[in-house]
């Protein structure tokens, strides 16, 4: 294990420096992108703002709101951007397409389904987990019966660390039973 | 194999003769082997204060030439003389045919009876009436001396005693008067049925139970009595008491007294002063008596008597000049001795009076040593018998009410046990090392009894030590081999090993169902007489705390004793263990394995093989993997209710369970339903744009 972490750690700084180097060309690229197809940029960015809203809303660890309206949002804003691409892919006409209220409907909608998924889907999943938990609980008190019913109630005493601690006690135990 | 029996015979009608109960009850006669006693014709010539004699036909010849000597109650017999006289016919002595236990018809108690040849002629005297025709002396000489002297070498030989020498135990051979045999003395402990007029002047003076194993030369001076009396045809001193006999035999010598008024010839006279010599060094031994009979004079040593004091010391309101006469009777008036000690009077007597300065010493050293324990209770008792033992060194330790020679306490003691009497004076003197003490006293110690000394020394520690194996019942076995065991469970059983004593236990398993068939006594009694290693077992029936291990010791020991003597059925003992392997069978944790095994018992007890009992309840295998089996059930059940638990408490704490996979699962479904819609618009869009 110690070498394990050695080698790692002797590795490291190379792919370390690759990988900055990596993010920082790869931001580079999407920079000269965003620049270069600037009308699909500007749809993209305006059409994303209600997962950006959900990212900011997000305080919790695994931060899924995001995530989940950001996959609705995409959908949505999918027809926005085929109408770009199918004529001329200009700034004026971007802004043009993103003013519809149409357009914007098209977009928000999807975004907010996303949202009402992350909020009530849980619900019914902790509903079903709960359910699942009491049915394993309930299992595992038939299997314990079952062992009392096998062994007797010194099997009850047996697996506990605290009883194996003591065997005078537990021999005691065993006595009176 | 049973030394005391003759194992062809003994074992095989031990368990016919305990199992066929019922046909015997009904005829009234006990079948031993091939001999039937009637005990509705009894032979008195051969009983005594501890067995009855009765009339007994050989079944092979049909001939009533038998005695059958039966031991009333639980009253020992000399194993030693029955383990040699099955085997040998001693010439010269009565013939040890069978030797057995029996259900004893009368009673339905078990017995041990002897069955011997019975003489053809009469006792030389009669038990009552001891007067007779004097013998002249060639007639003693031929057919008297001659074979009794062979009867006592060929004991003398095999290392046994007789301890029964005297005129109504030897019996004329036939109908024609010739020579005569020795009467028979395994069927009660040594020297009890002696009377005192019998025995040398130190056995005479110990109760009778409380002589034990003497010596060849204490067979000899009883011989030389019979001789005296047999000359002159009555005992001179018929109708005296012990004690009288014994003063007038310490007054005047035992020679004087049994020869006076005798015309002697020079042969016998010497024949009777070399035998009837009261210091037992100065007697005739077996090879000298061996010598005299060859023809050979020998000129034996005059038997001198115990010093005379010049002034006579006045002790309970008798005059006293000689020690041995002063500690016979020091017991007489405790309070008076004591005082007379305590003020030096004794002392100053047997220093001026007696002139034996050593005496005295031993006397003051007695005091000290009597003082050494404390003055408080027990001192008197101490001190007297200290100082009796220095008075006298070869008399019979003398402790409170108790005269008893060291080889003889066990005997006492387990007639004392007998009769439910306190033995508390026995835990004293053993526990006090009386013995230890006598022994320091004496001048000459026989070989044979120098390991008495460590004997004892073992007993004072187990006396003081508790236990189940240890205590004043240990000691009687110790002490007394010859005693059966006188469990209260076998008080209707006579047990004189421990062969016989699982036959016991089997016979009386039904009424003492709701006992455990194992008391002090019988635990004893096993350690004892049981040559294999139960120190384990018994070890655990005492030490453990659990029931389990108890139960398993008990019937693990009579496992191996069943074993061990190649019994093959005890049923019932067998089914009285039972409730024993039942408890042992709670062990199993799989309670289904467990009913099955309770369930098997009885029909394992049924065989009545104790191996297969404790098989069934103590299959080793069988425990292991019950065992192995039961610690993975138990952690099972553990983890099963940790994980209950866990749960459980998630549960009950955790508001938004299952929260953080709803999440997962809304964004795995946003994703689909996300893919699907932009396949879908991509597929409109397209076939639009196409048409």
């Amino acid at each position: 294990m110690a070498k394990e972490i050695k080698i790692s750690k002797a590795g490291a700084p190379k792919p370390k420096k690759s990988n900055r180097m990596g993010s920082v060309v790869l931001a580079l690229i999407f920079a000269l992108m965003a620049v270069k197809l600037l009308p699909t940029t500007l749809v993209i960015m305006i059409g994303l703002i209600p997962t950006a809203a959900a990212y900011i809303a997000d305080t919790s660890k695994a931060r899924d709101l995001g995530a989940t309206v950001l996959a609705m949002n995409v959908a949505g804003m999918f027809p926005a951007l085929l109408k770009l691409w199918h004529g001329p892919h200009t700034s004026p006409r971007a802004l043009e397409i993103m003013t519809q209220p149409l357009m914007l409907l098209m977009v928000l909608i999807p975004a907010g389904f996303g949202w009402l998924l992350f909020y009530f889907v849980p619900y019914l999943i902790s509903g079903l987990m709960r359910r699942k938990a009491e049915a394993r609980i309930k299992s595992l008190e038939e299997y314990q019966e079952e062992l009392v019913t096998k062994w007797g109630s010194e099997v009850t005493y047996l697996g506990n660390p605290a009883n194996a601690a003591k065997p005078g006690k537990s021999d005691e135990a065993l006595d009176a039973a | 194999m049973n030394p005391m029996v003759n194992p062809t015979v003994a074992t095989p009608e031990t368990a016919d003769a305990l199992h066929r109960r019922k046909s015997t009850a009904a005829e009234n006669k006990v079948v031993i082997g091939r001999f039937e006693i009637n005990p509705t014709r009894p032979l008195n010539v051969f009983e005594h204060l501890y067995a009855e004699a009765f009339e007994c036909i050989n079944l092979d010849t049909g001939l009533n030439d038998h005695v059958a000597i039966v031991v009333k109650e639980r009253y020992p017999s000399r194993k030693d003389v029955i383990a040699v006289g099955l085997g040998n016919e001693i010439a010269g002595l009565m013939i040890l045919r069978a030797a057995n236990v029996v259900l004893w018809a009368q009673d339905q108690k078990q017995r041990y009876v002897l069955i011997y040849r019975k003489p053809a002629g009469t006792p030389l005297l009669q038990r009552f009436v001891q007067r007779r025709e004097a013998l002249s002396e060639d007639v003693i000489r031929r057919d008297i001396i001659r074979p009794v002297f062979t009867a006592l070498r060929a004991m003398s030989d095999r290392g046994l005693f007789h301890g029964n020498i005297r005129p109504d135990n030897i019996f004329l051979a036939d109908k024609e008067n010739t020579e005569v045999i020795l009467g028979e003395c395994a069927s009660a402990a040594p020297g009890i049925n002696q009377p005192v007029f019998y025995e040398t002047i130190e056995r005479g003076m110990a109760d009778p139970g409380g002589r034990g194993l003497g010596l060849t030369s204490d067979d000899i001076y009883a011989f030389g009595v019979t001789v005296a009396v047999l000359v002159r045809g009555s005992n001179p001193m018929e109708g005296h008491t012990g004690p009288d006999i014994i003063e007038e035999k310490i007054n005047r010598s035992s020679y004087a007294v049994l020869t006076d008024g005798l015309r002697l010839s020079p042969g016998l006279s010497e024949f009777l002063r070399g035998t009837l010599n009261d210091e037992a060094m100065q007697r005739w031994t077996i090879n000298q008596l061996a010598t005299w009979l060859d023809g050979n004079r020998i000129s034996p040593k005059q038997s001198s008597v115990p010093l005379k004091a010049q002034r006579m010391l006045e002790f309970n309101g008798k005059k006293y000049i000689r020690c041995r006469l002063l500690a016979m009777d020091l017991h007489g008036n405790v309070p008076e001795a004591v005082s007379m000690i305590q003020s030096g009077m004794l002392s100053k007597w047997i220093k001026r009076s007696l002139g034996d300065q050593t005496m005295a010493d031993q006397v003051s050293a007695a005091v000290s040593r009597a003082g050494s324990a404390g003055m408080g209770p027990g001192f008197e008792d101490r001190l007297l018998c200290f100082v009796s033992m220095a008075l006298d060194p070869p008399a019979p330790i003398r402790y409170k009410n108790l005269k008893t020679m060291p080889g003889g306490i066990g005997y006492l003691l387990g007639f004392t046990m007998m009769t439910g009497q306190s033995f508390q004076e026995f835990g004293e003197i053993l526990r006090e090392r009386f013995v230890s003490v006598w022994m320091s006293h004496q001048d000459f110690i026989p070989p044979s009894q120098s390991s008495i000394s460590h004997q004892f020394d073992v007993m004072a520690k187990t006396v003081s030590r508790r236990g189940l194996t240890n205590g004043m019942e240990r000691c009687l076995y110790e002490l007394a081999p010859d005693m059966p065991c006188l469990s209260d469970l076998l008080r209707e059983c006579y047990v004189p090993d421990c062969e016989f004593l699982l036959y016991a236990l089997d016979s009386i398993a039904e009424k003492h169902k709701g006992e455990k068939p194992l008391d002090r006594h019988i635990a004893s009694f096993i350690t004892v007489h049981d040559m294999h290693d139960n120190a384990g077992f018994l070890n655990l029936l005492e030490g453990s705390s659990e029931g389990t291990r108890r139960s398993l010791a008990l019937l693990t020991l009579y496992q191996q004793l069943q074993k061990h003597y190649g019994i093959q059925k005890l049923e019932n003992l067998c089914q009285w263990l039972s409730s024993e392997a039942e408890i042992i069978a709670q062990r199993f944790k799989n309670l289904a394995l467990k009913k099955e095994i309770v369930k098997n018992i009885p029909k394992e007890a049924k065989t009545g093989s104790l191996t297969r009992l404790l098989l069934l309840v103590d299959n080793p295998q069988k425990v292991k993997k019950d065992e192995q089996v039961f610690v993975q059930a138990g952690q099972r059940h553990y983890a099963f209710g940790r994980e209950r638990e866990k749960i459980r408490y998630e549960l009950e704490t955790n508001k938004n369970f299952g929260f953080e996979t709803g999440h997962q699962y809304a964004l795995i479904l946003s994703i689909v339903i996300s893919v699907v819609i932009i396949v879908c618009t991509f597929v409109f869009n397209y076939s639009r744009s196409g048409m």
